[in-house]
Parts: structure tokens; sequence; C-alpha cells
């Protein structure tokens, strides 16, 4: 039977979210976290697989296992998630098991389902019992109901690039990751990894949230939904036409999970490429997936290998108001028709925010804006319109003023920070390096271009969070120290 | 202070040339080229048709124990160009990720510059080692009396070497980048870094191969010897390790076949 996961806000209401699945989820929380650690059905040992700060493991626990920054992070996440959903399953009364399958919280949806759902947000049960899907340690505006904002949320990046991995330097990585082995902490974000999933990661945590670390994410009911609905991107990805990698080193490396019984389990992606008739579930609403798919997934030219024209001089902290710095740039000459005549592409440009270390995750989703002028230089909701800038000084006939939204190339989270340091990553069996973001920035540079505010000198960028600072209390007691970014590269090509 | 205004206080950097070279454009193309033309010397040296290894050895080696000829000495100029070529020829091919490295992370108008740098930093670094390896492939064969007894243990101890269940996850960090400054002679000494590094890393998993190939020099058909080592060396690097039962089975068959010739 083919179990179909529903999205959490079309079950039950605001006033009574309790519909039957989504109580089943709680009950089986509640279930699985009465378990002892030393049990591999056990909340704790579940989320410690994902990842953890404990040292102190029973014998062949897989724990420290979840794949990020490499080509492996959707086919382990949908794995984990398959194991996870049978043994929650397999706990909750044996009436309720057949058509209990987890659900998904689709945040890119607007409002309302851009708000934590209510049943994560209440402090008890229908029969006042504690709620366990309500965690506090989660931002507090979000737990509070306060929407997330659609620069965190958007798929639109992601599902546009067509290209499960690339290997070129500098450009995209594509929709699912860099090309590596086993990888806890690769070495770049995909275009799905990099926004929505860290994004919305850490906007939920906030400063020391259990969503915003990795190693302590999955304890946080809510990730398991979070994650349900990354799966379900790759589900719109596929009917929109992409396409995994066809190569055994993707298809064949096996994984290992727990399963409903508690036993060993190996998985590799060839065994979880298709939904129904491999894992037997599928995702609710899929004639509007298939709109979405065919509305967001455009075609992106296979990329030929950028080249580096701007970068800047020496790294940058990044505290939780931001930062600025400016590339050189120098772009080359009469590329566009060298480039549109050798691959038949058109060149495109890409940003690179690359060698970024830091102990903490400050617990803000940074904007990344280039050229953006001092007048919408504050951290205020992006979704609504700004002011209009001034004119600016340099041929103002030219220059036509943009909100602050067309500045903006993408998104930065810093989800995985924690590993980048070498402590933490001994701690939890990882190998250190930094964090690599790409972002394909050819139609902000053609809007910046066409307003008039790009010049082929130089470059500005600037990280600013996307909204105020809403744990000025948190900030007071525990300031984490800034993240450092060591380069901002600009590649055409 | 206007965007455009801030914007333009950044440094400018003025390009040295009109258009992207073929080096910043196909960096890998350099080790490709330098490692064909080492492999071309090694065949025509093989032939006679050249004397690179100043020995006055016009004729391949009849005999299976080393004579001490076969590398001159180290301290003359002919003693080193063999041992160059040999390293240029086995080991360009491993810088081909680091070239392009080098090259994809440098400035467009720099970029086939750090790759040329990056590439004579690695090659430099490995004939070092390579002449030491030499000076003890010389030692090892004299020791044992057959070079191609010597060579097969080697050969031997690399196929164990491939039974390491670790070796993917090893042979991986060999390919780590490095930030490289953008202008000047900071860069250079940067991508000239990166090459020494590179360089030493892949020292553990590239050492015995040549120590093997440079006792296998020794033999009458050292060259094919040799031809076989590299080629077992590169899919070593190529597959990070994913083939390394494989290997180890072309490596102890090559022993075998060694041994028993010797």
């Amino acid at each position: 039977m083919t179990r179909l996961r529903r999205n959490i806000w079309n079950l039950g209401t605001p006033q009574d979210p309790w519909h039957p699945i989504t109580l089943g989820y709680a009950i089986g929380v509640r279930a699985m976290q009465q378990l002892p650690v030393a049990d591999p059905r056990s909340w704790a040992y579940q989320s410690a697989i994902h990842g953890t700060y404990l040292t102190s493991r029973p014998s062949g626990a897989p724990w420290n296992q979840c794949q990020h920054a490499t080509w492996f992070f959707l086919p382990w996440h949908r794995m984990y998630l398959f194991q996870f959903e049978n043994i929650l399953r397999s706990l909750l009364p044996a009436a309720d098991q057949d058509a209990w399958a987890l659900p998904f919280w689709d945040y890119s949806s607007g409002s309302p389902g851009n708000a934590l759902p209510p049943a994560f947000r209440a402090g008890t049960l229908p029969d006042n019992t504690p709620n366990p899907l309500f965690v506090p340690e989660r931002r507090q505006s979000v737990n509070n109901g306060v929407a997330l904002p659609a620069v965190v949320t958007s798929t639109q990046q992601a599902l546009a690039d067509q290209q499960f991995t690339s290997a070129a330097q500098g450009g995209s990585v594509g929709f699912g990751g860099p090309q590596t082995g086993f990888a806890h902490q690769g070495p770049a974000f995909g275009q799905l990894e990099a926004q929505p999933h860290g994004p919305v990661h850490v906007q939920v945590g906030g400063s020391g949230g259990l969503m915003t670390d990795p190693n302590t994410a999955a304890s946080d009911p809510i990730f398991w939904l979070h994650h349900a609905n990354i799966d379900r991107l790759w589900e719109v990805w596929n009917i929109g036409g992409g396409a995994e990698p066809a190569g055994k080193a993707w298809l064949d490396r096996a994984f290992s999970l727990r399963g409903a019984n508690g036993a060993a389990v190996r998985m590799r992606p060839r065994d979880v490429l298709d939904t129904v008739t491999q894992l037997d579930y599928t995702y609710e609403s899929l004639p509007v997936l298939a709109d979405i798919a065919a509305k967001e997934v455009r075609s992106v030219p296979k990329q030929s290998q950028p080249l580096l024209i701007g970068t800047n001089d020496r790294p940058v902290e990044v505290g939780r108001l931001g930062a600025t710095t400016t590339l050189a740039v120098t772009p080359v000459p009469d590329a566009p028709e060298g480039l549109a005549r050798r691959s038949a592409t058109v060149p495109r440009m890409y940003l690179n925010v690359t060698d970024i270390e830091g102990t903490r995750n400050p617990g803000v989703v940074f904007g990344v804006y280039l050229n953006l002028p001092d007048s919408l230089d504050t951290p205020t909701s992006p979704d609504e319109p700004s002011s209009p800038a001034s004119p600016y000084d340099a041929a103002a006939d030219t220059v036509t003023a943009l909100d602050r939204a067309d500045h903006l190339a993408g998104v930065i989270s810093f989800f995985g920070i924690e590993d980048t340091d070498p402590a933490t990553a001994a701690a939890t069996r990882k190998e250190p390096h930094g964090m690599r973001y790409s972002f394909d920035v050819t139609d902000v540079v053609d809007r910046l271009r066409s307003a008039g505010l790009w010049q082929a000198g130089a470059m500005r960028v600037t990280l600013l969070p996307v909204t105020p600072d809403d744990e000025p209390d948190k900030l007071a007691a525990d300031m984490p120290a800034p993240v450092r970014v060591g380069t901002f590269n600009l590649y055409q090509g | 202070m206007s965007v455009l205004g801030r914007v333009g206080a950044a440094r400018p950097t003025a390009p040295r040339q009109r258009r992207p070279s073929l080096l910043a454009t196909r960096p890998g193309v350099l080790p490709i080229v330098a490692s064909a033309m080492g492999w071309a010397l090694l065949v025509l040296t093989d032939l006679g048709v050249l004397d690179l290894r100043g020995s006055g050895r016009a004729e391949p080696a009849s005999v299976s124990v080393h004579s001490g000829a076969g590398h001159g000495s180290l301290f003359t100029l002919t003693g080193i160009v063999h041992p160059t070529i040999m390293t240029v020829a086995m080991m360009a091919p491993f810088a081909l990720s680091g070239v392009r490295m080098a090259a994809f992370t440098s400035l467009w108008w720099r970029a086939g510059r750090a790759a040329a740098i990056f590439l004579a930093a690695f090659l430099l670094t490995w004939t070092v080692i390579a002449l030491c390896l030499g000076a003890v492939a010389t030692a090892w064969t004299t020791w044992l009396g057959s070079a191609a007894t010597g060579t097969a243990v080697l050969l031997g101890v690399c196929a164990l070497a491939q039974l390491d269940p670790t070796r993917p996850e090893k042979v991986k960090r060999c390919d780590r980048g490095m930030r490289l400054r953008s202008t000047g002679s900071e860069a250079n000494v940067d991508c000239a870094r990166f090459g020494v590094l590179t360089a030493g890393r892949d020292v553990r998993f590239c050492a015995l191969p040549m120590l093997a190939m440079l006792a296998a020099d020794l033999l009458p058909a050292g060259l094919l010897v040799m031809a076989a080592v590299s080629a077992l060396a590169l899919t070593d690097r190529i597959t990070a390790g994913g083939r390394r039962l494989l290997l180890a089975v072309a490596y102890a068959a090559l022993a075998v076949v060694l041994a028993v010739w010797g």
C-alpha cells in the first residue's frame, strides 16, 4: 500500500490542530523519547545518527552519520526519514499503523503555511499532557507563530538548477551537491541544501536553538517535517525533469542505519530513487507539484568552467549585524561572444563565498546583496517594499532606484559552521574544513546593469540579516564569536 | 557616500592580457602535455635514440642483477636528468586536480601563471623526493642482488598497502585546496606553496609505487613495468581508493610475474 505524506497545514485547523496523523506523530515521538538511549529506536539514538555531541555511544551505533554539503545529502536524508518513519509507526497502536505517514511542512506555500504548524507551538496535547512536539529551544518569534520570511523559504534558485551535481570550480555545485565520498560535512552546499534547507534550520532554531546546529537538529520534532519537505522538493525537481547521477560512485554508496526493529540496515541511493515502488510512499498534491515544477524549474544551461574575475583582499568577520566587503573585478573582455561561440551557452556569473570558518552559528540568516546602497542597508523585513533609494551621484540620470530585494543574490545560514572548528569536528568524528556557498548572480547583475548600478572595476557585497534581531536578550547574555569568511569570489563563464 | 562611490574604492587590477589564455581556460593541458613529453623521452631513451641516463648505455641492460649504472650518479647533471624525466612522466598527471584548482581560484589573467607555478613546484618537490628514492632503490636492489626481486617485493608491499580499509578517505585528502592570495608576488608564493604541500600530501601514497618504478628502471623491460606501475598508481588516485582490491590483485600479479622472471 502506498502511504501518503500530507501537508501538516492541511491536517486539522489552527484552533484544533490535532488531526489523527499529527496526534499520531506526537504519540510516536513521546514513545521514542521514553525508550532508553541504547535502544536504536529511541529518540536520542535516532537523533544522534544525524549528529550528537555525546562522546560515549552504544557499541556499533552509527552516530554522526548525516551527509551534508555533498551529493549524498538528499539520498541519505531520504533513507534516514524512511527508517525513522518506520520506527515511529511501529510504536503506534496497531490500528493506526497502516494509515500513518510522516507529514511535511511546506513553508514555501505562503501564509499560513509559512508559520510553524500550530501543533508544534501548543504546550499540551488534547489530554492536557505535555506536548512532545513543542520545544522551547527555538527562535521565540517562530514559536509565537511569526511567519518565516519568503527570502528564507524560497525554492526558486534550487529548482532552477537542472544538474544534480557539477565539478566546475567556482560555478554552481548543482541541485544535489558536490561529488564527494562519505562526507559528514563536505566542501560546498548543493542548491537545495543552501536554500531553503539551511536557512529554515537557522530561522527556526535562532541563536543556540536545537535546529541551528546539525549535532542537535534532529532532537527538535519539526526537523523531520522540514526534511520531509526537502525530500518532497527533490520529487518536485524530478517532475520538472531533473535526473540523478547514473554512476556507481553515487548509486552504490551504502549507509548504515537502524530499522523498525532496531536492527542494522544498509541502504544505498539506488534503493531510494522511486519513493512509490521502493519505499511505499508518495506526497500529497502531486498535480500541484507538477505545476510548481513547470513554473519554477527552468533550464539553466549546462555550465562551462567559469573564470575568476573578481575577489576580495582579505578575510571578513561577520557578526550578527552582518558585514561588507568590496571585490576588485576585472571582467573577461569579449567573453560573452567568445564563450557563446565555443559552448553555445549564455555566460553566467557566480558569486562564491568560501573558506567560511566559525565556532558557533550566530543564529541569523543573512541576505547576500550586491552593490546595496546605504539607504537600503538596514535589516528590515525583505518582504515589505523598501523606500525608494536616493539617486546615486554618478550619472544620476542613468541610475534607477531598486528595491533591496533586487540586490539580493541569495541567503547564507552558516548551518553546520560548528564543524569547521577543529575541536568540534574532532569531538563529532569529522574532518574540519571551510564551508562554501555558490550563488548564480547573473540575473542580479543584469538588473544592476540595467539600473546603472554596475561598474566594471568593483563590486560591493553586503551580508545583512534578513530579519531584524528578535533575540536581543540571548545576544546580551551570550554573544557568539563572529564567523570568518575567507574569500568572496566572482566568476564568469 | 553613494554605493558606486564606495565600490570604486576597491583596489583596481589591470589585466595583462586581452583574452584568457589556453592555460587559463584549460589548465589541465599543462600536466598532461608534460607527462606525455616525459614518456616520449623515456621511450626514446629506452630505444637507444637518446642517452639521458649518463651511463653510456645505448642498449637496454641485459642483466637482472643491478650493475649500479642505471641511475647514473646523483652528483652529475645526467644523473639528475633521467630521474627528473621519470618524475615528470609519472607524477605530472597527479598534479591535474591541483593545477585546475590553482588556475580556477586565481584571477583569469594570471590563471595560466598560477597553473605553471603550481606544477613547477609540485614536480620540483617530487624530483627531490625521486632522487632520494633513487638512491634507496639502488641500495635496495644491490643489497638483494636482483632488480627483479627488489621490484617484486616493492610491488608486493604496494599490494598490501591497498588492503588498508581507510585508504579511500586518506587518498581523498590529497586533493585539498588552499586559499591563494589574488595578486602580486604573494600570489606566486601561495601557488608555489600549494604545489609543495600537495606534493608532500601525495608522498605516502605515491612513494612506494615511485620506489618500485625506480627499481624497475634497472630491468631490461623496465619501461613496461614503469608504465604499468604508473597506470596502477594513477588509477588508485583517480578512483580515490575505490578500486583498491582490484589494484591489490594487479600489483600482486605484477609482483609474481617479476618474481618468477627474476
